[in-house]
């Protein structure tokens, strides 16, 4: 085992360097949590350049849509860059309430997954492919937690 | 410096310099001035040193060729510069295509080409290793052999080839709002700075090899030369996975 992910991690480290910048808030409630990517000022108006079709400056539902589906599901394959384990268990990540606005010309992407968390748990968001750079920007949370962060990807104890 | 802190700096850097590369797009558009055109080039210059710096790029392609092939410091840079310079070419052409005929799934683009690039790039350095574990078969008894003009040139297109996705992103930037006389400078100015970067790699590792051969260390150079054969390959194959 130990070979193998002495290969994948050297794979990936050898020349994979993130060219997307996303600034992240969680926050952490009884029965779900909310997440906020908050895209960075260049990718922000290169994808705008390609999804908002009338060039005002905002996504309608159609273009937030095809946004969606460009840049977003297909995360689904790697659970959406976020780990969350509580106890034992890896849970599920289901994103839901997926929605897409720009603020001060940046693209924000919020959803919500339905996780309560009853047991000390990890909530971690990381890009394997570290095409993606995930910054934690603000934690909100019911309960204590402890933060383990890079500007490439970072960790949430949970202690509920 | 652990690894994963000397990558989080660079990212914050880039980052940073990512940020005000748009910031200053925006006061171009707003009171377009010498000034700022100068800014953004330069900017564009620091992006390219600082972008290098992490993984990619093709400087441990570049460190290990020069372990097998030649330990002459010209020959060093020669590849580095030509490297950088097809890695921006290459970005400079795809976002030319993509701009001018799949404006409407440009950003999707971005990713499906450099995924097939790198495979490209990967076939090409398994290829470049063959050869040259052929020819450290036929020549191993000489002492640092010459590094030819024409086999940097297959170097540097072998790593070069994959397009840059940061000097792609600056370019689409620039020609989004109409300046492409700045986007084709700026791109220049960020492969002068990677090249400066790629430099290091490639003069550090000719460096190495010229110790060893000086102190006449016969078996740990052709240990060497081995070794960069089987890190060329090893690159190739991860690349092409």
């Amino acid at each position: 085992m130990k070979p193998l992910l002495f290969w994948i991690g050297l794979h990936v480290s050898l020349w994979a360097h993130p060219h997307f910048f996303i600034d992240t808030d969680v926050t952490i409630e009884k029965t779900h949590i909310l997440y906020r990517w908050t895209f960075d000022a260049l990718n922000s108006k290169l994808l705008l350049f390609e999804f908002d079709s009338d060039k005002n400056g905002v996504l309608d539902h159609e273009e937030a849509s095809r946004f969606l589906k460009a840049h977003f599901y297909p995360l689904e394959a790697n659970r959406y860059n976020i780990v969350l384990q509580s106890g034992e268990n890896e849970l599920l990540v289901k994103p839901s309430d997926v929605n897409v606005t720009v603020e001060k010309k940046r693209i924000i992407v919020a959803f919500v997954t339905q996780n309560a968390l009853s047991k000390p748990s990890t909530l971690c968001t990381i890009d394997a492919t570290l095409y993606i750079a995930y910054a934690l920007r603000n934690v909100q949370s019911l309960y204590a937690y402890e933060v383990q962060k890079s500007d490439v990807d970072f960790c949430l104890g949970v202690m509920p | 410096m652990p690894y994963h802190e000397f990558l989080g700096i660079i990212v914050a850097w880039q980052k940073t310099i990512n940020d005000s590369i748009v910031q200053a797009f925006e006061t171009l558009e707003a009171q377009p001035s010498l000034d700022i055109y100068a800014t953004i080039v330069l900017s564009a210059f620091v992006y390219g040193l600082v972008h290098a710096l992490g993984p990619g790029h093709g400087k441990m392609v570049i460190a290990s060729y020069f372990l097998v092939h030649g330990s002459k410091m010209r020959d060093a840079l020669k590849a580095a510069f030509l490297t950088s310079l097809v890695h921006t070419l290459s970005a400079l052409s795809v976002t030319l295509v993509l701009y001018l005929f799949f404006e409407q799934t440009i950003m999707r683009h971005f990713t499906l080409i450099n995924t097939y690039m790198y495979k490209l790039s990967g076939t090409l350095i398994i290829v470049i290793a063959c050869l040259l574990w052929f020819e450290i078969r036929k020549i191993h008894r000489e002492e640092c052999p010459d590094t030819q003009p024409s086999s940097l040139l297959k170097i540097a297109f072998s790593v070069g080839i994959v397009p840059c996705p940061g000097v792609m992103s600056i370019v689409l930037l620039a020609m989004i709002l109409g300046y492409y006389t700045l986007g084709i400078a700026s791109a220049m100015s960020m492969s002068l700075g990677m090249g400066i970067t790629m430099s290091l790699a490639a003069i550090a590792s000719t460096r190495f090899k010229q110790t060893v051969a000086r102190n006449r260390y016969e078996t740990l150079f052709q240990v060497l030369s081995y070794a960069g054969v089987g890190l060329l390959l090893c690159l190739g194959i991860a690349l092409v996975l």
